[in-house]
């Protein structure tokens, strides 16, 4: 009889120790999970702080304060001022072929090659405002 | 083999044993089975303790998704005196981080009685971080937000600005106070014997529920063009005040408001309140001149007049009833109605008024929206003066069609001119585009509102030509704007002096239009408070029309209409 009350004993003592051993990990993975949430916190904070500051740089008001400062005038360009490139093909390369007198499967090589590459291409500036 | 003696101490050994593990069992079981809720309650009364969770305000942002007012948390420090051992030695510490005087700082540390002071509110972070490692008894930090506003004065009038507790004190910020600042969650935090805060994830916990952001109709481009051009004029022309509406006259969306003086919303509390007034929809005044294009549109719509009728404008002076004499600025003779509104004509206004009658002139008064509010949804707005026929003086029926014993706000006069504008509809301004959630779900989306027709579309078309030709050959030739066909009127009011009587040396110089005449996109109005030395409508507020339309119309693209830029270039 007494044996199986120690027997009991010893048992029923084994799991009470199991539970606090439970109930300290479960209290430090609080911390944790305390410590992460205020981490969370800390870097929400610091993104909105972040897209803020980028925000601001942005700003117009406070890019203009700054070039007046350093006493930079800009005014937007007038529609006429604004002049778009747009590439066209030279005929100039195809015609530097024919001149030297390459053989006829070079100057197609070449041609397509200039067509895919848009190597010697010359930019035409066009206004704006024609389209 | 045990003997008796043995055997006897062995007993009384686990005897003892026995009664001591039965009492310590019977002992936990009193406590933790019989008596648990006494000590639950002075442990939870000490480990546990409700957190509120402040939400996050909505943002404000503007028609592009851009932000104009954004919350952020900033870190502040407080103390609890009852627990500061050696303030001399914390007030040292802080005194060089904080940049506040020691005094001052152990004053407020030294104060036995309080057991919480604020020492600093909403510092930078690295000074946060700073005084985080110093770890200095009785000296703690928490976030607190703050609202803050990216384009500075962009704008300004229209969002507003918070208190330090961020809650809204004017415009939109006041306006949808309810709105944007969402509702706060709490949750239960264990804390330890040494304070350190410990999850207490099966307690039960309610979220926040953060502020729904305005999405406004406001483009922030199109208000830093009218922003600028204002101020250069505002500084140029010394003048008191001054406003400029940009709005789109199909659909009413404000645009674009700004007002002179401004403020930065991040610095309201330095701000005068005066600078913060929004001058666009709580300031009413006698606008003068660009009135007659009500007068001009309620005559044409009752048909009394047409485009070709002619009016003797009496040479400049004219006598009316009660003594005055009626006054153009320029004398002139025979004038067709067209030729009345082109050349701003008082005299020739009057005639035309006179045929109208006072009942039809009111009607068409109030038909166009004056006398009440506009209703676009901004704090402060007033109605203006209408007065009734009733209360007309025996002069009303020639003042009142020359935008005098009137009083209109700027707001008011943008959806007036919008009438004509759109051809003939009386449009509901607006400013506040959507309401959206957290997610970015949509939670409110507003619509254009028709409130009524106020003249035919034929009318309309007909007074559009007659402003193009104030802005072609009349008045209004500052305002022309390069490659497109732009239609107005220039006003210029004389002030009522505080001791009665109009002014001769304070006058509003105002212009209100729309560009391009023949699908406009843009309807302008443009105030000037006081400018001085020159005051005329048409040499002071015209050429801010003209530039935030030039700027304006170049930003949406909308294609030049060629004939107009060529004849346009040619007269540069």
């Amino acid at each position: 009889m007494i044996r199986s009350f120690f027997s009991v004993l010893t048992v029923t003592t084994v799991f009470c120790l199991g539970y606090v051993q439970q109930r300290v990990m479960l209290v430090e993975d609080g911390y944790r999970v305390e410590r992460l949430r205020q981490l969370k916190d800390e870097l929400l904070d610091q993104h909105r702080v972040l897209h803020y500051n980028v925000l601001t740089l942005r700003s117009p008001v406070i890019l203009s304060k700054r070039l007046e400062r350093r006493d930079i005038q800009l005014n937007p360009p007038q529609q006429i001022e604004v002049l778009r490139a747009e590439a066209i093909q030279s005929p100039v390369s195809t015609q530097r072929a024919q001149a030297s007198g390459r053989p006829m499967w070079l100057q197609l090589a070449r041609k397509a090659a200039t067509s895919i590459l848009g190597i010697n291409r010359q930019a035409q500036a066009k206004p704006a405002h024609e389209e | 083999m045990l003997t008796t003696a043995q055997k006897t101490r062995l007993f009384f050994v686990v005897m003892g044993f026995l009664m001591i593990t039965c009492l310590l069992w019977g002992r936990l079981f009193w406590l933790q089975v019989l008596h648990p809720d006494h000590w639950l309650t002075i442990a939870r009364r000490q480990h546990f303790q409700m957190l509120e969770l402040l939400p996050v305000r909505g943002d404000i942002l503007d028609r592009n998704g851009k932000p104009l007012a954004v919350s952020i948390r900033l870190t502040s420090v407080f103390a609890n005196p009852r627990h500061v051992k050696d303030p001399q030695r914390i007030a040292r510490r802080l005194a060089p981080v904080l940049n506040q005087p020691v005094d001052e700082l152990l004053a407020k540390l030294s104060n036995k009685e309080r057991g919480f002071v604020w020492l600093a509110r909403r510092i930078p972070n690295q000074t946060a971080s700073l005084i985080r490692r110093m770890r200095l008894p009785g000296v703690d930090l928490v976030m607190e937000p703050r609202r803050v506003y990216p384009q500075g004065y962009l704008a300004s009038h229209v969002i507003g600005c918070t208190d330090m507790d961020t809650v809204g004190l004017e415009g939109l910020e006041l306006a949808y106070n309810q709105i944007l600042r969402g509702e706060p969650g709490w949750r239960w935090m264990a804390r330890d014997a040494r304070r350190r805060s410990v999850g207490a994830w099966e307690a039960p916990a309610v979220a926040p529920r953060d502020g729904l952001h305005l999405v406004l109709t406001v483009d922030s481009t199109i208000q830093f063009f009218a922003e600028q051009e204002l101020e250069r004029a505002f500084e140029e022309r010394n003048a008191k005040g001054g406003c400029v509406v940009v709005m789109d006259p199909f659909t009413g969306e404000v645009l674009a408001l700004a007002n002179r003086p401004t403020f930065d919303p991040n610095l309201f509390s330095k701000a005068d309140a005066d600078h913060r007034r929004n001058r666009a929809v709580t300031d009413m005044f006698e606008p003068g001149s660009v009135f007659k294009v009500i007068t001009a549109a309620t005559a044409l719509g009752k048909g009394v007049v047409r485009p070709t009728d002619r009016f003797f404008c009496e040479n400049g002076e004219f006598p009316i009833p009660g003594g005055h004499i009626l006054h153009d600025h320029m004398p002139h003779g025979w004038l067709t109605f067209r030729q009345v509104i082109t050349n701003s004509s008082n005299i020739g206004t009057a005639k035309v008024a006179m045929r109208l009658g006072p009942a039809s002139l009111y009607q068409g008064i109030k038909a166009f929206g004056f006398g009440m509010p506009t209703g676009v949804g901004l704090p402060g707005e007033v109605a203006g003066i209408a007065k009734t026929p009733m209360e007309w003086s025996k002069t009303s029926i020639t003042a009142i069609p020359m935008g005098q014993e009137v009083t209109v706000t700027a707001m008011q006069l943008a959806q007036a001119i919008s009438v004509v504008a759109n051809g003939g509809v009386l449009m509901k301004p607006y400013i506040i585009k959507e309401i959206r959630d957290p997610s970015g779900a949509l939670v409110h989306s507003s619509r254009p509102e028709a409130v009524r027709r106020v003249i035919p579309s034929a009318v309309a078309a007909e007074l559009k030509e007659i402003l193009a030709g104030v802005v072609e050959e009349g008045t209004g030739k500052m305002a022309a704007v390069p490659g497109y066909r732009s239609a107005g009127k220039t006003g210029t009011a004389q002030k009522i002096e505080p001791t009665g009587g109009y002014s001769h040396s304070k006058f509003m110089a105002s212009f209100i239009g729309f560009v391009p005449v023949e699908k406009p996109r843009l309807t302008i109005v443009v105030v000037l408070d006081e400018p001085r030395p020159v005051y005329y409508g048409g040499v002071v507020a015209a050429p801010v029309f003209k530039k935030v339309a030039a700027d304006t119309l170049g930003y949406l693209q909308v294609p030049y209409q060629s004939q107009h830029f060529m004849m346009a270039r040619s007269d540069e």
